[in-house]
């Protein structure tokens, strides 16, 4: 039993936080890094420094650019990353299609996108989502019709999160409509400057665009496109949301929150003393501490378990559930930690490049707007009730 | 970073529980249950004894076994998985750490052997009547006769002390300093008052009139302790938290083979998804109950008591609150069943009901988190 990092990790952590401090000019300022939405120019500055490091792909084997980095390291340079303020850059390309395209793709499918994705040439976005196929994902409706050498696709996706920044979107096709359900979806790699394609903004309470509705109307997609083989794009889906539910338990970003919330609470006042002094308060950060500790812990478990067996497990889905919940009431918690000042309503407050003149204290403008904003995370990557379902199938064999 | 069990942890829990499968099962502890004399089984308590249980937490120079809080941790489940109604909580780790930490290699000599034979057990009174869990409130005192020491006052819920041969005791001396003394349970005006605790346990209210105790009875000086009885009350969280865990994942268990073979409307009820989403809430509630466990655990090796507290209290508060969500889950998706004696169920929600009440409840361990930041 040894719950502290051993010395290689150590040793990696300081080489991490070296490099961290050597780029501080890229971290983003302590009231807007949170969760912020950042302008697609601060996320590329970082990319492209992490980039030029060679560690803008931890996890991807070394002889295709990644770092090849273990789960833990992974977990060290993630903490250490938001500890420093640095932009959390989008998962589409790096941690969803890359290792898809790694494990799936072909030769001439690896030498065109996993270049332009480790460089931060281009940007992708994450086609699954349709308006007829949210938790039951396998209902997938757009349809891929083979013409010669092409695909003509015609459908709707949704929920589609950057599609406005995007240059690439992969899709799950269907591609038989007479077997079961998972059997006749293919994934699909489709360019975003395809006559077309039209991408319509989806405005969220927060008052943010962040998702979108893309429209795909009679779209010639190129077949030397289709990710592995015709019809067996569901098993490339499963795939790549395993690996989507890890880190999905945001420990290194909740922490630096809650690091965050510990200062609010030092100043904002509640009948004359200060929040951190307030029992009321007190409790519930008390209890959102160890909630924390709990999380921690156990994705540290989880993540020893991948490194030893290679791939995370359907127990993953825990570390979902408990992370969306804890990124909830950490929002909900600086939300009440504001006072009246929670109730002037300012989104672009949740830029991190807004400097319009608040009102009352800085962290209050983006208060919230950003509790709005992680409504959705209990919600996004299977919601919680479908972890429900995976364990009570996967791990209980109910 | 390592979360795995060494040989040596695996060996200790399968040897013991080996010894609980073949001379405790659950008909024969609910003999012991209803024996109204004696609230354990002698017979399991030298088993263990003889086993060498009783000295896992006690150094190699009293030729105890050395352990520490990841060995404490693996026997403590394991004595919850098999409802251990047994005094090693009182004697082999509490009475145990006290000698240790407190005494001097005398009082150490002389009571040690008697606590790894299982002969002479000990117990150690934490709290006074009305004071809940503050330690530091004793009104119990300890005047000097000359020949020894005089104590008057009264200890409440000493777990194990029906079974003691000694109890350590604290006690306020002239001039406002605690010391801890050692009270033999057959002295004179010593006035115990057995009973069973909710999960069966036996432990006994302590009334001390007059009591004379000799001067190598006095285990401490100079107010450190306080600071003993905290970190042996540590101990004592950490073995409820291991066995917190230990009747969560039995508790678990016993209610997902419930789902699958009960059948209701023509199917089994684990089928429907409102008693699947509970039970993956159970599953998981116990996944971080044991990673808190594993914090506390690795909290005892440290040095600073500050942070050994915090952690100890964190780990305890969390558990509490996981305890009491599966207890009561786990009866209610059993239904009927869930509330009656004869089915284990109910033996492990006791176990879990009793684990919040014991050494802090959930308040005051968050309020020690807090206090302790």
């Amino acid at each position: 039993m040894q719950l502290t990092y051993d010395e290689d990790q150590i040793a990696f952590r300081d080489e991490v936080r070296a490099f961290m401090a050597d780029k501080a000019q890229l971290a983003l300022g302590e009231d807007a890094r949170h969760g912020m939405h950042l302008t697609k120019d601060e996320v590329i500055a970082w990319h492209k420094a992490l980039a030029e490091r060679g560690w803008i792909a931890p996890k991807w084997p070394v002889e295709h650019g990644g770092a090849g980095w273990d789960p833990i390291q992974v977990h060290i340079f993630d903490e250490e990353a938001f500890a420093a303020g640095m932009p959390r850059l989008p998962n589409f390309g790096l941690n969803y299609v890359g290792p898809v395209v790694i494990h799936f793709g072909d030769d001439w499918q690896k030498e065109r996108f996993l270049g332009p994705i480790l460089s931060g040439d281009e940007f992708w976005c994450q086609g699954f989502s349709e308006p007829g196929a949210g938790s039951d994902l396998a209902a997938v409706g757009t349809r891929a019709q083979r013409d010669g050498d092409n695909y003509i696709v015609s459908g709707q996706k949704t929920w589609t999160t950057q599609a406005h920044w995007a240059d690439w979107m992969f899709t799950l096709v269907r591609t038989d409509r007479e077997v079961k359900k998972q059997e006749g979806i293919s994934f699909l790699l489709i360019d975003m400057k395809s006559p077309g394609i039209t991408v319509r903004p989806i405005m969220t309470l927060d008052g943010e665009h962040q998702v979108n509705e893309v429209f795909i109307d009679d779209v010639v997609v190129p077949a030397k496109n289709l990710v592995g083989e015709e019809n067996k794009g569901w098993d490339y889906a499963k795939f790549l949301l395993s690996n989507e539910r890890t880190g999905i338990a945001g420990v290194g970003q909740s922490k630096s929150e809650f690091a965050r919330l510990k200062m609010i609470a030092k100043t904002e006042k509640r009948r004359g003393k200060p929040l951190s002094e307030d029992p009321l308060f007190q409790a519930k950060m008390a209890e959102l501490e160890l909630e924390l500790k709990a999380l921690e812990i156990t994705n540290l478990r989880m993540l020893i378990e991948e490194k030893d067996k290679g791939a995370p497990g359907p127990i993953s889905s825990i570390l979902k559930i408990k992370g969306s919940e804890i990124q909830q009431t950490l929002a909900t918690l600086t939300m009440e930690a504001a006072g009246t000042y929670a109730a002037p309503f300012i989104p672009d407050a949740l830029d991190a490049s807004w400097n319009g003149e608040p009102a009352g204290p800085a962290f209050a403008a983006a208060a919230t707007p950003y509790y709005f904003y992680r409504r959705k995370a209990s919600i996004y990557g299977g919601s919680n009730e479908i972890q429900r379902n995976i364990i009570a199938k996967q791990l209980l064999g109910l | 970073m390592d979360f795995t069990l060494t040989e040596e942890q695996v060996l200790i829990r399968e040897s013991l529980s080996k010894a609980f499968q073949t001379d405790y099962d659950f008909d024969k502890r609910r003999a012991v249950l209803e024996d109204a004399a004696t609230f354990h089984s002698p017979a399991m308590w030298s088993t263990i004894a003889e086993s060498g249980f009783t000295g896992l937490l006690a150094p190699e120079d009293s030729d105890g076994f050395g352990g520490g809080a990841a060995e404490l941790m693996v026997v403590a489940e394991e004595l919850a998985r098999h409802l251990s109604l047994e005094p090693f909580l009182s004697s082999a780790v509490m009475a145990v750490r006290l000698l240790d930490l407190a005494s001097d290699a005398t009082e150490r000599t002389l009571r040690m052997p008697g606590l790894l034979s299982g002969e002479q057990p000990g117990a150690v009174a934490l709290y006074e009547p009305g004071e809940r869990y503050a330690m530091e409130n004793v009104a119990t005192t300890a005047v000097e006769t000359g020949e020894g020491w005089r104590l008057n006052g009264a200890k409440a819920v000493v777990i194990g002390a029906d079974a003691a041969a000694w109890i350590a005791v604290s006690a306020k001396l002239e001039g406002d300093d605690v010391d801890i003394f050692v009270v033999e349970t057959d002295a004179n005006g010593v006035k115990r008052n057995p009973y069973r605790l909710v999960d069966g346990r036996g432990a006994a209210d302590l009334e001390l009139k007059d009591v004379v105790v000799p001067l190598s009875a006095r285990l401490t000086s100079g107010g450190d302790a306080v600071a003993i009885l905290s970190e042996v009350e540590d101990w004592a969280v950490l073995t409820m938290a291991a066995e917190s865990l230990g009747a969560m994942e039995c508790a678990k268990d016993l209610t997902l083979e419930y789902l699958k073979t009960r059948q209701q409307f023509g199917q089994p009820i684990g089928s429907f998804q409102v008693l699947q989403h509970d039970m993956a809430n159970i599953l998981s509630e116990v996944e971080y109950a044991r990673s808190m466990v594993y914090w506390a655990a690795a909290a005892m090796a440290g040095d600073d008591p500050i942070t050994r507290r915090h952690t100890i209290s964190g780990a305890k508060a969390y558990i509490d609150k996981a305890a009491r969500f599966v207890a009561e889950k786990t009866v209610q998706m059993h239904g009927g069943v869930g509330v009656t004696d004869e089915y284990a169920l109910s033996h492990y929600v006791k176990r879990l009901t009793l684990t919040q009440i014991l050494f802090g409840d959930r308040d005051e361990h968050l309020t020690r988190f807090l206090e302790t930041a």
